[in-house]
C-alpha cells in the first residue's frame, strides 16, 4: 500500500491518496482542493482515482470534488446521499468497503458534524475532523462534545494501539499516543 | 508504518522487523542484524517502508538520507547524526534521542509523540506537520526552524530553545515549560491556550 499526503492552503486541510504498490485504482480521502500538484501526484504514481472517501461534508474537505469529477469517474463514498450535486454511495457505521486491493470499514463519529465518519483501512484510520493529534474536533455545544468524545473512545480507541491516525488537519498520530496525550480524552480513556 | 507483519514467535504481538521475521526482542543474532542494517542504511540514499521498531542506534551517521514511511517506534538513538535528512511519514514515537542531531533536515508529517530528547539539535530545519505531543525534551534546540502546524501538546520542556522560529499554527496546549526561549519567534501565531476545542 502506498500513502501520500497533500496539503491545501485554502482550508489548511489534509488530503490523502492511497493506492496499491503497483499502481492502478486508488482512493482519495477528503479532496479539499484538486490542483495541479495533486493531479501530478496521482498521475506520477500511475494511479486512477476510482473512489473518494469523504469523512464529512465541510467545504475544506470537499472543495476539490467538482474539479476531480471532471478528470476521474470516481465514486464518492460518504454518509450523505449527495455531495456537491453528485450522487454518493451512502455508508453507515460498520459498513465494509471493498476496493479490490484493500478494504475499509466505515465508523460513524457524530459530534463535529452529523455526517462525520472515520475510515479504518489496514493499519490506518482516516479521522477527518473528529480526532486530531492531541485534540478533538470542534463541537457546537456540550451535548455534541460528549457525543463525539464517547464515539472516539468507543470506536477509535478500540483499534490497535499502533494504528496510524491520519486526520483532516494537522500532523498524524497513533491511537496509543492519543490515549496517552490527548487532554480532551484522557479522563475517560 | 502502514503495513506491519507480526513477529513469528508464538504469542508475540510486536511487529516484525524488516529483513527479519521476528521483532527486535526476539532477534536470534542482534549484532549480525545491526551490522547488516547499518551497511544497508549507509549504502542507500533513499529508504522506504522499513519497520525498525525497538532497535538501538549508537554513534551512527546517516546524514543526508531520505526516509519515507519508516517506523522507528521505541528505538534509542544515541549520538546519531541525521543532519541534512529528509524524513516523511515516519514514526519515531516513544523513542529516546540522546546527543543526536537533526540540523538542516526537512521533516513532514512525522510522529515523535512520547519521545524523549536530551541534548539534541533540530536547528535550521523544516519541521512541518510533525507530532511532538507528549515529548520530554531537555537541553534541546529548535532554533531557526520552521515548525508550521506541528504540535507540542502535553509536552514537557526544560531549557528548550525556539529562537527565531516560525510558530504559525504550532500548538503548545497543556505544555510544561521551564526556561524555554521563544525569542524572535512569532508566538502570537502559535496556540498556547484552549479556545473551546479547535477548528
Amino acid at each position: 500500500m502506498k500513502v501520500f499526503y497533500h496539503f491545501s492552503v485554502l482550508g489548511f486541510s489534509n488530503t490523502y491518496l492511497v493506492g496499491p504498490e503497483e499502481g492502478g485504482d486508488a482512493v482519495l480521502v477528503d479532496p479539499g482542493v484538486f490542483d495541479v500538484e495533486l493531479l501530478n501526484l496521482i498521475e506520477g504514481n500511475g494511479f486512477y482515482v476510482r473512489n473518494v472517501l469523504v469523512t464529512h461534508s465541510h467545504e475544506s474537505h470537499t472543495r476539490g470534488i467538482r474539479t476531480l469529477k471532471k478528470v476521474y469517474d470516481a465514486e464518492i463514498i460518504c454518509a450523505m446521499a449527495s455531495l456537491c450535486d453528485f450522487p454518493c454511495r451512502r455508508v453507515k457505521h460498520g459498513d465494509i468497503l471493498d476496493f479490490g486491493w484493500t478494504k475499509a470499514k466505515a465508523l460513524s463519529l457524530p459530534g463535529h458534524s452529523s455526517d462525520s465518519m472515520a475510515f479504518h483501512m489496514g493499519n490506518i484510520v482516516f479521522t477527518g475532523d473528529t480526532l486530531l493529534a492531541g485534540m478533538m474536533g470542534k463541537t457546537r455545544n456540550s451535548y455534541s462534545r460528549v457525543l463525539l468524545r464517547n464515539a472516539i473512545i468507543e470506536n477509535l480507541f478500540s483499534l490497535p494501539d499502533h494504528t496510524v491516525v491520519l486526520p483532516g488537519h494537522g500532523p498524524p498520530s497513533s491511537i496509543k499516543a492519543e490515549k496517552l496525550f490527548n487532554p480532551f480524552l484522557k479522563e475517560k480513556s | 508504518m502502514f503495513e506491519l507483519n507480526s513477529c513469528s514467535v508464538p504469542g508475540c504481538r510486536e511487529p516484525a522487523l524488516s529483513f527479519s521475521d521476528t521483532c527486535a526482542g526476539h532477534l536470534e543474532d542482534p549484532d549480525e542484524y545491526h551490522k547488516k542494517l547499518s551497511k544497508y542504511l549507509h549504502e542507500q540514499k533513499s529508504v522506504k517502508d522499513l519497520c525498525l521498531n525497538g532497535l538501538h542506534f549508537s554513534n551512527t551517521d546517516i546524514s543526508g538520507i531520505h526516509l519515507y514511511v519508516c517506523s522507528f517506534s521505541g528505538c534509542t538513538f544515541d549520538r546519531v547524526n541525521m543532519n541534512n535528512t529528509m524524513i516523511q511519514f515516519c514514526q519515531f514515537d516513544f523513542s529516546s534521542f540522546i546527543h543526536s542531531v537533526f540540523r538542516e533536515t526537512v521533516m513532514k508529517y512525522n510522529i515523535f509523540s512520547g519521545a524523549s530528547f536530551e541534548h539534541c539539535d533540530f536547528s535550521h530545519s523544516d519541521l512541518l506537520h510533525t507530532n511532538f505531543n507528549g515529548i520530554s525534551a531537555v537541553d534541546t534546540a529548535f532554533n531557526s526552524s520552521d515548525l508550521y502546524y506541528s504540535h507540542f501538546i502535553a509536552a514537557s520542556m526544560e531549557r528548550v530553545t525556539f529562537i527565531d522560529c516560525n510558530l504559525k499554527k504550532v500548538h503548545f496546549l497543556d505544555t510544561r515549560r521551564t526556561e524555554v526561549n521563544f525569542k524572535y519567534s512569532n508566538t502570537e501565531e502559535a496556540v498556547f491556550e484552549h479556545e473551546g476545542n479547535i477548528l
